[in-house]
Formats: structure tokens, C-alpha cells, sequence
């Protein structure tokens, strides 16, 4: 049956086309890869899994979703009130968002850290930086079809960034606004992105990268071919982490529901207006450098990460040989982390070993007395 | 010379600026000057909490510092009035019309030589909301010897406090809920609407007619039922939703660890 598919195949696409795609697609069901096997390459499937409750809460969502200004806010209070799992649907599709965009960040960290960006998974590497430039487009794209005050007002803010580029700053504002200000015309051009544009984006680069994963991996199998048992290994580590995954998310929108704001009002700007984790530090970089700085910086990381493949020319795999490379990463990360998690205590107020301390909009603490009775900026 | 006229304008203004500031400051406390009995009285009245000043009921001109500028009668100086339901029902129409038609309306209070009015149990200043303690010391205070008067009374107060009080508990559940991710929209919209028929019913029940309470009870109750059955629906839906989870936890712990060991072993 397969050998006669095989045939069908080579006969059509050239000699030895079959066996290139069976190896590749079904590569890890055949027992002689050894190479890329281990806990740190199961991230595949934690995505895998955050995308498939993505796609199906968001296909749950769209059935009933209007996007226009008037009534976008209402048709995501009907679902979560009328449709049947539609507030879950709503909260996992949040949560899932939030899972993808951390699984990728580790799994770029993980090809960084053990090397996989070198030859030959250069081009795997690519892909991985477009999949999470993708999937940050999906969460900017996203967060304004809600249409409350912090999808408005965010975008109006993220897109005034852009504008401040001096070419094509104001062009492309207009255009990703769709007019002047965000109104129904954005809601409808980003729903476009959103489930049109960039879904097939995602799925081109997706599909090219485990292709390509797979047939680096086994062009890496040098050794030890045949080790009996390693794949299905592999495979149930695949498993548990899907399942796992799965469960956290669910669990994630039970016990730590992420809530709307209300209806989107441009008249009344919201007091702390922070965007998701994710978008954290270069929110709050924009608080201290001006914003075209940090529209180059948004810009420029993406293409530092694309072309670290074709400059660093250090052949060694082992992290003890690239202490250079390693101690950078490191200082950006801790940099971005520091960032991140200003930007998340700035403009509110905490409590530590009894002492109240205020944050100001830049990050800087001040101590304003004693523990009182009520905390409410805790939100 | 236009540099110059530009800072005598910025002058002018910044100056008036100030003035308005300023005067608007001093407003506050003319009545207060010379009236701090009645304006201590009126602090955190009913009135006060909404926002409405000694003019708004007396008339005059708050802004006068000279007690006849301020007590002037072309500003519409009210002082004390003779007829208390006239003088509130300036403002609170319904109330005065349904109290005309209550069997309080133009009888004699014994206790203070006076014809019952808003303020033999709402007070002067301190226009005092209705409450339990309230309706003891008031309610009581003349009818302590007839139980049927006291029966109407208790009645209109367990009606209304029972229909707050079930306002009170949908409005915990929904927040609960909203806590969740649930939006109860319509809940909120249907209880928004009980609210305002309570509203109103409190203004009809200074007749003291108990037809009022029993259309109120009428009108709130499908209403009310809806709310209750949509809140519930939400809260049970949410617990069996949670505890499918809880079984998925189950069945991930039980059946992977199965799963994993046969695997292990090919």
C-alpha cells in the first residue's frame, strides 16, 4: 500500500521524492532518529496545543462576533453570557495567547542557549523568529476586536509609536487605523489580519519549520541509529506536554480569569492603561526614551535575532565555548526582565514588610507610610 | 507692540483667572458664616450627598457677604416656610402628591403643636433617609398604642427593605460572576429596572396605601425571578464546567502515569 503511494509519488515529483516527504512527515515514527530527542524539544507541542485552543475557541468566538464599533463590545457580552462555554471560550483564548507567546519566547531561548540557530537549522531559526513576530501580530490584532477602553486607548497609543517614525510613520498609521483615529474600520482590517492574513502566515512558516526541523534532525543522526524505544519516548513526552498544557490553560481561565475592561468610551482616557506581559517592556521603554527610539528598537531586535545565524561564525554547540554570545543574550534578557517588571509595578501601589510603596509612572519607589486597611490598587 | 499687547492679555487674564478662583472659595462658606447650626445639621445629610446647597431649597444669593443682599427676595429668598409639603414638593412632586392622598396629610401632631409635614419624621437639615432605627423612633412615637397602624408601617418597611436587600444579593453574585469573566448584562440591565420601580414605589409609599406595595411586589417579581434564574444558571454552570476540569486533572494523572509506563517498557 505505502510502496505503491511511494511509487504514485516518484513517479509524478521525480525519484526519491516519496521517501524525502515519509521521512520528514513521518520521520519520528521510524525508529532511526536519535538526534533532537529530550524534554527541550517537547515545545513544539506545548504550541501545538495552545494553537489548537486557539483556533477552536476563536472559530467559537467568530460565529458570533460583529465587528463593527457599535457592537462588538455587546456581541462579547453575549457570548460570555448566552453562548454555551462562550466566557470560556473568551478566557482561553486569552489565556492560550499568553501560553503561545511564552512557549515561543522559551523556544527561542532553548535554539539560542543550545545552538540549534547555527548550520544547518539557520533557516529553522528564521522561521522561528517569523512565527513569533506572527504571533505578536495576532496579539496586537487581537486586542482591539474586543473594542473596550483598553483595546481602544492601547491602540490608539501603539499606533501614535509608529507614527513617530519619520518615514513612513504617518502612512502607515493612517493605514493601520484605516483613517485617522481607531474607529470600526480598524476593528475590521484587523479582523481581516487576524483571521485571515496571518493565520495563513502562521501555518506557511509552521508547517515549513517542523518540515525543515525534521529533516535537519535527521540529517544531525549521525550516531546510534536505531536506538529502540528513544522515538515513542519522544512521542508520549510529546503527549504529556500537549495534555499538560491543555489543562493549564483551562485551569489558567478558571482560577485567573483575564477580564475586560469597559465598553470603549475615547472620550475618558483609563488611569493605568498597561498592556499585556508581553508588550510590558517596550511599554515602559517608551516612558524613557522617545518613541521613534523605541520603534527602531521594535524593528531592529527582530532583524539583530535574524541575522545572528550569518554573524556569529563560533562553530561550537557547547554554551561553555560561547561565553561571549551567551553573556550578551543574558545581559539583554536581564535588561528586558528588569523592564518588563517595572513597567508592571509602575503607577501602583504595593505593600512590603508592612511598608506602603508607591511607584511612580517611570518605576521609581517611594514610601508613602504603613500598611493600611484597604489594598485596592492590587488589581 | 504685539509682544506687549500679548503679556497685558496674559496679565488680564491670569488675574481674572484668580479672581474667579478665588471668590469661588469664599461662595462655600457665606451661608456656613453666620448659620453654623443648620449648615452642621446639614452636613452628610441626604441632600448634602447629592450635591444640593442652602439655595437650591431657600433661594437668595449665596455669594452676598451682607445678610440682606444674601436673604434678597428678588434672588427668591425662602426662610422658614408655613407649609413644609409645599416647600419640599417643589422639588419631590410625586412624594408631596401621593402624601397628600396618605391619612397623615393635615392632621394635628400633638407632640410638637404642629400640622404633620416631610419634616415631623424626615427632620429640618439633616433630612434623614428612612431606616429600622428610624422607623422606631418615629413611627413608634405616636402609634405605640395602635397595632394596626404600626402592622401598615412594619409592612412597608420589611416590602422595601426585603426588595433592597435582594438587590443587594444579585448585585454580590454578579460581581462574583464578572469576577469569573461573565459580563450578566441583561442581569444587570433587568436589575437596573427593579431598582428604578423600588425608586418609585419608595416615592408612592408616602401614601401609605398597601395597593402601591402589592403592584410594586407584582411588578418586580418576574423581573426578579429572571435575574435569579440567569445568576444561577451562570454560578451552577460554572461549577459543572469547573468540576469537568477537575476530572480532566484526574484522568491526566491516573491515565498518563498508565499510559507512560507501557510506553517505557516497549
Amino acid at each position: 500500500m505505502t510502496s505503491k503511494l511511494a511509487k504514485a509519488i516518484d513517479s509524478r515529483l521525480g525519484a526519491g521524492v516519496a521517501r524525502r516527504i515519509g521521512l520528514s512527515v513521518a520521520g519520528g515514527f521510524k525508529r532511526y532518529i536519535t538526534a533532537r530527542l529530550g524534554w527541550q524539544y517537547t515545545l513544539v507541542w506545548a504550541g501545538l496545543a495552545a494553537l489548537y485552543l486557539l483556533v477552536l475557541s476563536g472559530i467559537l468566538v467568530l460565529v458570533y462576533y460583529r465587528p463593527t464599533a457599535n457592537q462588538a463590545y455587546e456581541s462579547i457580552s453575549y457570548i460570555a453570557d448566552n453562548v454555551r462555554f462562550g466566557w470560556l471560550a473568551i478566557q482561553v483564548h486569552r489565556w492560550a495567547t499568553g501560553v503561545l507567546v511564552f512557549v515561543l519566547g522559551l523556544a527561542i531561548a532553548r535554539d539560542f542557549v543550545l545552538a540549534n540557530y547555527k548550520f544547518p537549522g539557520d533557516f529553522t531559526w528564521l522561521m522561528l523568529i517569523g512565527i513569533f513576530g506572527v504571533v505578536l501580530g495576532f496579539t496586537f490584532t487581537g486586542r482591539v476586536l474586543p473594542w473596550d477602553q483598553h483595546a481602544y486607548h492601547s491602540t490608539m497609543i501603539s499606533t501614535e509609536i509608529a507614527r513617530s517614525l519619520w518615514f513612513p510613520g504617518e502612512l502607515a498609521c493612517y493605514i493601520i487605523r484605516g483613517g485617522k483615529t481607531v474607529s470600526s474600520e480598524t476593528i475590521t482590517r484587523f479582523l481581516v489580519l487576524h483571521i485571515l492574513c496571518l493565520p495563513t502566515a502562521l501555518v506557511v512558516l509552521g508547517a515549513t519549520r517542523i518540515f525543515f526541523v525534521s529533516l535537519t534532525a535527521q540529517a544531525l543522526d549521525n550516531e546510534g541509529r536505531g536506538m529502540k524505544g528513544a522515538v515513542e519516548t519522544q512521542i508520549a513526552r510529546g503527549a504529556v506536554v500537549f495534555c499538560l498544557t491543555i489543562l493549564l490553560i483551562f485551569t489558567g481561565a478558571f482560577v485567573f480569569p483575564l477580564l475586560l475592561d469597559v465598553k470603549a468610551d475615547p472620550r475618558t482616557v483609563p488611569d493605568l492603561l498597561k498592556p499585556e506581559w508581553y508588550f510590558l517592556p517596550l511599554h515602559q521603554l517608551t516612558k524613557f526614551l522617545p518613541s521613534w527610539v523605541c520603534a527602531l528598537v521594535g524593528l531592529i531586535v527582530p532583524v539583530l535575532l535574524g541575522v545572528l545565524p550569518f554573524v556569529d561564525r563560533n562553530h561550537s554547540r557547547n554554551p561553555a565555548d560561547r561565553k561571549k554570545c551567551i553573556s550578551i543574550a543574558a545581559l539583554i534578557l536581564a535588561g528586558t526582565l528588569l523592564l518588563g517588571i517595572v513597567g508592571h509595578l509602575s503607577g501602583r501601589e504595593r505593600t512590603y514588610f508592612g511598608k506602603r510603596v508607591r511607584f511612580s509612572m517611570d518605576g521609581i519607589p517611594t514610601l508613602i507610610g504603613e500598611e493600611s486597611q484597604n489594598d485596592e490598587s492590587e488589581d | 507692540m504685539k509682544v506687549k499687547t500679548s503679556f497685558l492679555i496674559l496679565v488680564l487674564s491670569t488675574t481674572y483667572t484668580a479672581m474667579v478662583v478665588a471668590e469661588q472659595r469664599v461662595v462655600r462658606s457665606q451661608c456656613e458664616s453666620c448659620h453654623e447650626v443648620e449648615y452642621k445639621a446639614f452636613k452628610g445629610s441626604a441632600h448634602q450627598v447629592v450635591g444640593t446647597s442652602c439655595h437650591d431649597c431657600h433661594g437668595g444669593n449665596p455669594d452676598a457677604e451682607v445678610k440682606a443682599l444674601a436673604h434678597s427676595e428678588e434672588k427668591d429668598f425662602v426662610g422658614k416656610s408655613a407649609d413644609h409639603v409645599r416647600f419640599c414638593g417643589r422639588c419631590h412632586e410625586v412624594e408631596q402628591k401621593s402624601y397628600e392622598t396618605s391619612p397623615h396629610f393635615g392632621k394635628f401632631d400633638e407632640n410638637y403643636f404642629d400640622l404633620l409635614s416631610c419634616s415631623t419624621c424626615h427632620e429640618y437639615h439633616t433630612v434623614k433617609k428612612p431606616d429600622y432605627t428610624w422607623f422606631n423612633l418615629n413611627c413608634v412615637l405616636c402609634h405605640s398604642s395602635e397595632r394596626k397602624a404600626l402592622e401598615v408601617g412594619g409592612r412597608f418597611f420589611n416590602v422595601l427593605k426585603a426588595a433592597w436587600e435582594q438587590q443587594e444579593a444579585f448585585d454580590s453574585s454578579m460581581q462574583r460572576l464578572k469576577s469569573k469573566g461573565f459580563f450578566c448584562s441583561s442581569e444587570g440591565k433587568s436589575a437596573e429596572l427593579v431598582r428604578g420601580l423600588i425608586k418609585n414605589s419608595q416615592r408612592l409609599s408616602h401614601s401609605l396605601k398597601v395597593e402601591d406595595l402589592l403592584r410594586l411586589q407584582e411588578e418586580t417579581q418576574g423581573m426578579n425571578q429572571e435575574i435569579d434564574a440567569g445568576l444561577s444558571w451562570k454560578a451552577s454552570y460554572f461549577q459543572r464546567t469547573m468540576s469537568a476540569l477537575v476530572v480532566g486533572w484526574f484522568l491526566f494523572a491516573v491515565v498518563g502515569v498508565v499510559i507512560w509506563k507501557m510506553i517505557r517498557r516497549l
